[in-house]
Order: C-alpha cells, then sequence, then structure tokens
C-alpha cells in the first residue's frame, strides 16, 4: 500500500514538474508563425508541442494564426500580423491591472522627488552638450512604428480571449514604448472599450476623449476616422447617460 | 558749650544723606560690570545698621554741656539681620530680626548719672519683589518689601540717686512696607540700601511707628537661578556612516528641547562637535525663546574629511554646550553618544549606495576618459552610449577587477562598500561595489545610471544591479536590439522617457554582453513579469 502511495505522489510531482517548465504548449500553427527565447535576438519556427517559456515572445506574419495551449488547459488564438509575450497569457486581476497604472503615475512622481534626498539644487543648467545630441528626441517616432501594430494586434487577441485586464496593460505598454505614435487614437479606442467592459465609466471616457484628440493625429485614413469617431461618440453618449441614470438612483 | 538748633542739623545731614544715596545708585547703575546680572543665588543673610525715626523721637545722637552736668542722648540707632529666601522667580521671602534704641545718660555735679534704656526689637516676616527681572544687566537690583511681624518694645530707667531700677516691656503686632536696593558685587556678594516705614501697631499714629532706614550687605549662596532647563536630548540619527556626511550637513542628527525659565524672553545657541570626528564645533546661532516656552534646537554637526577617514565603526560622543543669555550667560553642557561607522559601512538604504559614486575621483575619472578617447564617435551602428558603456565595463574588466563577497566582520553587521577606486585597488567586490565601480565609470562619463533593488521576497539576500540611460527614445528599441526586452523604458527623473540598458555586474569578468542579457532577463523576470516594481520589492533609484 505504501509502495503505491510513493509511486502516486512521485508520478504526481514529476508532471508537475514537467508542466512547470513549460506552462504554455504550441498547439496549432498556420501559416508563418515564430518564437523567441527569452532574450535572444533570434527567431526560429514555432512547431506544434513546442513548450514556451514566460519570457519567449512569438510572432506570427500575416494571414498566419497560432493557437497555444495554456496551463490551466484553455485555448489562446493568436491571429495574423500579431507578437505576444507568453507572459502577458498570465491571469491577472483587474486589482493586478490597477496597481500597475498607479505605479506608473507613481513613478513618474518619485523620479522628481523622493529617489532624490541627497540632490541640492544649486546649479540651475549643467553645459557641456554636444551639437546633436538633441536629434535623439527630435528624431523620436521617426523609426520603429512598424511594431506597434503587432503590439496592437497581440492586445487585440488578448482582449478578445477574455484576458481584459492583460490587454489593457500591453496597450499602455505600447503608449509607453512609442510616445510619438499617430495611431489616429486607435489604442485609446480599445483602450477605452476595455475599461468599458470592466464597468469603469470614468476610464473608459477618458481614454475615448483622448481618442477623440488622437483621430485628427493621422488625418491620412479620413473613411476609418469617421467610422471610428462615430464609434467613440456613440460610447461616450452612452456612458454619459449611464452616468446620468446612476445619479438619479 | 553751644547748643545747635538740633532740627536744623538734622535736616542738613538728611539732604547730605540723600546725596550720598543718589551718588552711589548713579555710580551702580553706570557699572554694570560690577555684576550685571542680578541676584541669581536661591538664599542670602544680610546684616545692617540702621537708624529708626520713631515718631516720638528724632534720630540722632546729641551731646549738650551743661553747666551743671552733661546730656548724651543716643536715639533711633540699631541694626538688624535679614535672612532671605527666593520663593519664585523674583519673589523672596525674607525673615529679619532688628533692634533700634534709644539711650540717654544724665549726669550732674550733685547727682549720679540717671540712664534711660528704650528699645525695640522687631522680629518680621516678610516678602520681598526684585523690580528687574534677572535679564537687566544692572548691578543695581531694587526691590520692594512688606512684612509683618511683632515688635517688643522695653524700656529700662536707673535713677541712681533714688538706686531705682525700672523696667517695662510690652509687645505689639505690626508691618512694614519699603523699597531699597541692592548693589551687586558679585554672585554672592551686595551691598544693600533700604527704606521702610514701620507700623507699629498697624498704626501710623503710634509713637514708635515711623521710618527705618539701613544700610548693610549681603552674603547669598544657594543654586543659581536657571534661565532655561532642557527638558530632553533627543538623537534622530544613531547610526552615522561616513559616506552620507553630506546629508547629515542637511538634517539635524539630535533635538534638544529648552524651556525658558527665566520668566522673560532668552536667547539660547547652541554648540555641537564629535572629538576627533567633526570638523570644529557647530554653532546653531542665537534663538529666542519667549517667556516660559519651549524650543526644540536641532544638532548639526559640521562633517567633512575627518569623518571619511574613520576606519572602522566606534562609539562616540556629541559634545552639546548650551548657552543662554539674558543679562546672566549661563552654559550647559550635556552629551549624547552615537555609533560612527566606518567610511566603507552602508545601512543597506538603496537610496544611500548613490553616496558612494565617485565619478569626480581623479583616477576613475583619467581611466574613463582614457578608454573613450579611443572610441571613435559616431561610427558603427550601435548608438553612442551603448558603445561607451561596452568600452568602460571591458576596461574595468580588463584591469582584473571580480566579484567576491564582502569579508565577514565580527560584531559588524554593516554591508560594505568600496568605492570605484577601493575597488580597482583591491580588484574585487561584491554586487554594491560591482554597481558602484560600474556607475562611477558611466557618470564620469555623462551617462545617467540608476541602481535596480531586488529585495525577492523568495530568497534571503538582496541583490543589485545597475541600469544606465542610453538617451534614445522608446520607439528607437531596435537600434539597440532586435529584442526589445533588452532595453526598458523609464524616465530618469530628466523629464524624458528614452531606453535604459541593464547591467548585471557581477557577470563583470563574463563580458558586456553576457552582463547585459542577464540584467535585462532579471528585469523582465522580477521587475516586470513577477509584478516586483508594483509590489515594491524591486526599486530603481537614479544616481543624482
Amino acid at each position: 500500500m505504501n509502495r503505491i502511495i510513493f509511486w502516486i505522489i512521485a508520478g504526481l510531482s514529476a508532471f508537475q514538474c514537467r508542466t512547470a517548465g513549460s506552462a504554455v504548449l504550441v498547439e496549432t500553427v498556420h501559416g508563418d508563425v515564430r518564437v523567441r527565447r527569452g532574450l535572444e535576438e533570434n527567431w526560429s519556427k514555432a512547431r506544434p508541442g513546442m513548450p514556451l517559456e514566460a519570457l519567449d515572445t512569438v510572432w506570427s506574419g500575416e494571414a498566419s494564426e497560432t493557437v497555444l495551449r495554456l496551463e490551466d488547459g484553455t485555448r489562446f488564438t493568436l491571429g495574423g500580423n500579431a507578437i505576444l509575450d507568453i507572459g502577458d497569457l498570465r491571469r491577472i486581476t483587474e486589482k493586478q491591472m490597477f496597481l500597475f497604472l498607479m505605479s506608473r503615475k507613481v513613478e513618474g512622481l518619485a523620479a522628481s522627488d523622493s529617489s532624490r534626498p541627497i540632490r541640492i539644487a544649486n546649479v540651475s543648467v549643467v553645459r557641456g552638450a554636444r551639437r546633436g545630441d538633441r536629434t535623439d528626441m527630435a528624431s523620436e517616432g521617426a523609426a520603429g512604428n512598424a511594431g506597434w501594430v503587432r503590439e496592437k494586434n497581440g492586445a487585440q487577441a488578448l482582449n478578445n480571449a477574455g484576458l481584459t485586464p492583460n490587454a489593457v496593460i500591453r496597450l499602455c505598454r505600447i503608449l509607453e514604448r512609442y510616445p510619438g505614435l499617430k495611431d489616429g487614437g486607435e489604442i485609446h479606442w480599445m483602450l477605452g472599450r476595455a475599461f468599458e467592459s470592466m464597468n469603469q465609466p470614468g476610464r473608459a471616457m477618458e481614454a475615448y476623449r483622448t481618442a477623440l484628440e488622437r483621430i485628427d493625429s493621422a488625418p491620412e485614413d479620413r473613411t476609418l476616422n469617421a467610422e471610428r469617431r462615430t464609434g467613440i461618440e456613440a460610447a461616450l453618449g452612452r456612458l454619459k447617460n449611464f452616468s446620468a441614470s446612476s445619479n438619479s438612483e | 558749650m553751644t547748643i545747635q538748633p538740633y532740627s536744623r542739623k538734622g535736616r542738613n545731614a538728611s539732604r547730605r544723606r540723600l546725596v550720598a544715596a543718589a551718588a552711589v545708585m548713579a555710580l551702580a547703575v553706570s557699572m554694570p560690570a560690577l555684576y550685571g546680572q542680578g541676584i541669581t543665588r536661591t538664599t542670602g543673610l544680610g546684616l545692617r545698621g540702621s537708624f529708626w525715626k520713631t515718631g516720638d523721637h528724632a534720630m540722632g545722637v546729641r551731646v549738650s554741656g551743661l553747666d551743671q552736668g552733661t546730656s548724651v542722648d543716643v536715639e533711633g540707632a540699631g541694626g538688624d539681620i535679614v535672612f532671605f529666601s527666593r520663593l519664585a522667580d523674583r519673589w523672596f521671602l525674607e525673615g529679619s530680626l532688628g533692634v533700634v534704641s534709644r539711650v540717654s545718660v544724665r549726669s550732674s555735679a550733685w547727682s549720679d548719672d540717671d540712664v534711660d534704656v528704650s528699645a525695640v526689637i522687631p522680629i518680621l516676616l516678610g516678602g520681598r519683589f526684585d523690580l528687574l527681572s534677572v535679564g537687566v544687566r544692572s548691578a543695581l537690583q531694587p526691590y520692594v518689601c512688606a512684612g509683618a511681624g511683632t515688635y517688643w518694645a522695653s524700656r529700662t530707667s536707673v535713677d541712681a540717686d533714688r538706686v531705682e531700677v525700672a523696667a517695662e516691656s510690652d509687645f505689639q503686632p505690626g508691618g512694614y512696607v519699603g523699597l531699597g536696593s541692592h548693589v551687586l558685587a558679585c554672585d554672592w556678594f551686595a551691598l544693600s540700601a533700604d527704606t521702610r516705614y514701620h507700623f507699629v501697631d498697624f498704626s501710623a499714629g503710634n509713637d514708635r511707628s515711623g521710618y527705618q532706614f539701613s544700610l548693610g550687605f549681603a552674603f547669598m549662596w544657594g543654586q543659581k537661578k536657571e534661565l532655561f532647563k532642557v527638558l530632553s536630548v533627543r538623537v534622530n540619527v544613531e547610526d552615522i556612516y561616513p559616506a552620507y556626511y553630506r546629508f547629515y550637513n542637511l538634517v539635524p542628527i539630535a533635538t534638544v528641547t529648552v524651556r525658558n525659565t527665566a520668566g522673560h524672553a532668552i536667547e539660547v545657541s547652541l554648540r555641537s562637535w564629535i572629538d576627533g570626528v567633526t570638523d570644529g564645533p557647530r554653532h546653531s546661532g542665537f534663538v529666542s525663546i519667549p517667556r516660559g516656552e519651549t524650543r526644540d534646537l536641532p544638532v548639526h554637526l559640521i562633517f567633512g574629511p575627518t569623518l571619511l577617514r574613520a576606519e572602522t565603526r566606534e562609539p562616540a560622543v556629541i559634545r552639546l554646550e548650551i548657552e543662554a543669555r539674558s543679562g546672566i550667560t549661563l552654559t550647559k553642557s550635556f552629551n549624547a553618544q552615537v555609533v560612527v561607522h566606518g567610511r566603507n559601512a552602508w545601512n543597506g538604504d538603496i537610496d544611500k549606495l548613490p553616496v558612494f559614486v565617485t565619478p569626480e575621483d581623479p583616477e576613475v575619472l583619467a581611466m574613463g576618459r582614457t578608454v573613450l578617447k579611443g572610441d571613435t564617435a559616431g561610427t558603427g551602428p550601435e548608438p553612442e552610449r551603448l558603445r561607451q558603456a561596452r568600452l568602460l565595463f571591458g576596461a574595468a574588466a580588463g584591469k582584473g577587477v571580480r566579484y567576491r563577497s564582502d569579508p565577514n566582520i565580527p560584531f559588524d553587521r554593516d554591508d560594505r562598500v568600496q568605492t570605484a577606486a577601493e575597488t580597482f585597488l583591491l580588484g574585487t567586490g561584491d554586487c554594491d561595489d560591482l554597481v558602484v565601480l560600474f556607475a562611477s565609470l558611466l557618470e564620469g562619463a555623462g551617462i545617467a545610471t540608476a541602481f535596480v533593488d531586488v529585495r525577492d521576497p523568495e530568497e534571503a539576500a538582496g541583490h543589485v544591479y545597475l541600469m544606465f540611460d542610453t538617451g534614445l527614445p522608446p520607439d528607437r528599441w531596435s537600434e539597440i536590439s532586435a529584442n526589445e526586452k533588452r532595453s526598458v523604458v523609464r524616465d530618469g527623473g530628466s523629464g524624458r522617457t528614452t531606453l535604459w540598458i541593464p547591467v548585471e555586474t557581477t557577470l563583470i569578468q563574463s563580458g558586456f554582453d553576457s552582463a547585459w542579457k542577464e540584467g535585462a532577463a532579471q528585469y523582465a523576470g522580477e521587475a516586470v513579469l513577477r509584478d516586483g516594481l508594483i509590489e515594491g520589492w524591486v526599486k530603481i533609484i537614479d544616481v543624482p
């Protein structure tokens, strides 16, 4: 009897060890799907059955798709032209998401205050910059913007899978990484819808309003902008009615 | 022998006395150097000679010569002894025992002498109020006084012819009011002048009621009156770390709470120092404390190069001298104990670690400049600051610097941090030594750095690694690496969000790329995936 119990425990332990090391598995692959390991810079072709770690990244080309099996057995579908960090698939609660959002604000404050307890403000400006040093920021937004579309698609996939807090964090990271982004308000529109689905009308309205301001930043796509503006205005009207009815109750 | 009209002579004498008293008072007021600090002692004993002008007799000495004999009258002369003790501030309790007598001796050629002695012995208890506070710098200390007691009056007559002696005495209650002044020669001796009016039987109409004029002196003793009390000495910084000396110059090491007990506003200053540790005493300057109020005096110390010579952890004593001035100048001394740590000691507060960063160290600066001199800026695809960091990291590794844990020092629980120059000299350092080394080199090259402090709740030991600012905007991450996780988007306090590169400096001998990759992996794993930043066990501290 003891021997049976021993083998059951040993078997369970071995199973747990195996699954702990490979939380996510690639189940199916259609088209051009690639995987990048951890901090590596090279991509390799994704294959069904391939285990993925938290620091790994999955990339999909145009008209491609991959299905991943998560630790809890659920399946996650990543559509075409998307990029996704496996770490983004971990379950994030709304509370954790709001802590993340707050930490961004706190970090912004702390950078100018509490982290510098010994600074003595006796120099108003430090001179010595070389001509041309400022071009780093001047060229901000000029390069690398192509990547945000894939990341946005990855966030969309998270949202579609019901991982809305994960999608919000991913969208915030996109905004952080591409501060000069000319997305026509798309990211904020997505954020607004995510917050609305989480019953956060205040944050949703704030995101929608920012989206409206940003629509004019991409004037080249007038048709899309008009559709988006209509959708945003409808959402804002819906939220205003909701808040008015809440107040009257 | 001629007889002078007594009353005229008496008036002239009184005028002279008044002039003399005024002169003494003027002298006293104009010479505060005598002892211009008021009566500071608690207790005193005075001896005074006095004249008492009672209602029915003038003061004075009369000697009359007659053909048939002589008459000698000594009237109203006496003295008293006064004991006084401070009740509060300027209030004193005083008790006096005196005697005033009138002696009349008459002799004639055909008879024996007749002697008539009258005496009044006042036994009095009263109060005295000094008009000037001790805060007034004057040797002259005027006062008013009042009291009550009993007056023992006796009269003895000797008639030699009849061989008859008659004595009578009686006690009468009474009181007095008066004014006078002490002229202080020092804190224990004073001259005194006093005038008071005695109401024997509490009546001005009593034949013994009248003025008493006294001159004398007083000795004083007892505890000096305090201007202030020190309620507490609180040490705010019990452990002094030499590396933080600039910080200590800004914050009070201790706080002294002082209460003004002088009964008037005083000014207080504080001198503070530690023998052999501080660079001389620090004067706080005078702070005014209103009457009866309490103030917290911050204790600052002057730390400088002397403190940086501390090798080991040693106890030390803060010397505190509190000086109060307001007429009296009173100084009190106190001590407070602290511990002065060695110059390499670090208490583990990550926000204090930047103080060990020494980009201005000549050796560090020279090395950095030499290494970067050969760098041709603007060539190659790698961003400039990343390339410079790689070169500096390689140069430090090339000097043979390796990772080695701190020594175990008995009874010393401090973490030990070396400056960059010390690490170069010793050739080894642990994680904090190596981040300080690399930060010093980078900051010396004008590259902003930050420390990443990790206190993983699942690990017993803490860890620190470094990140530096590439100066590139976040959307240019692909210029640094094809993997965006190799860089971190953050605002280092400049108001610009830029890309930073984490480096695990303990891998100094494995090369820059390995250290970078490991640093980025730690950041992505601990700070981001495991929510270390949100949960607060991963902190990023910018090197100012």
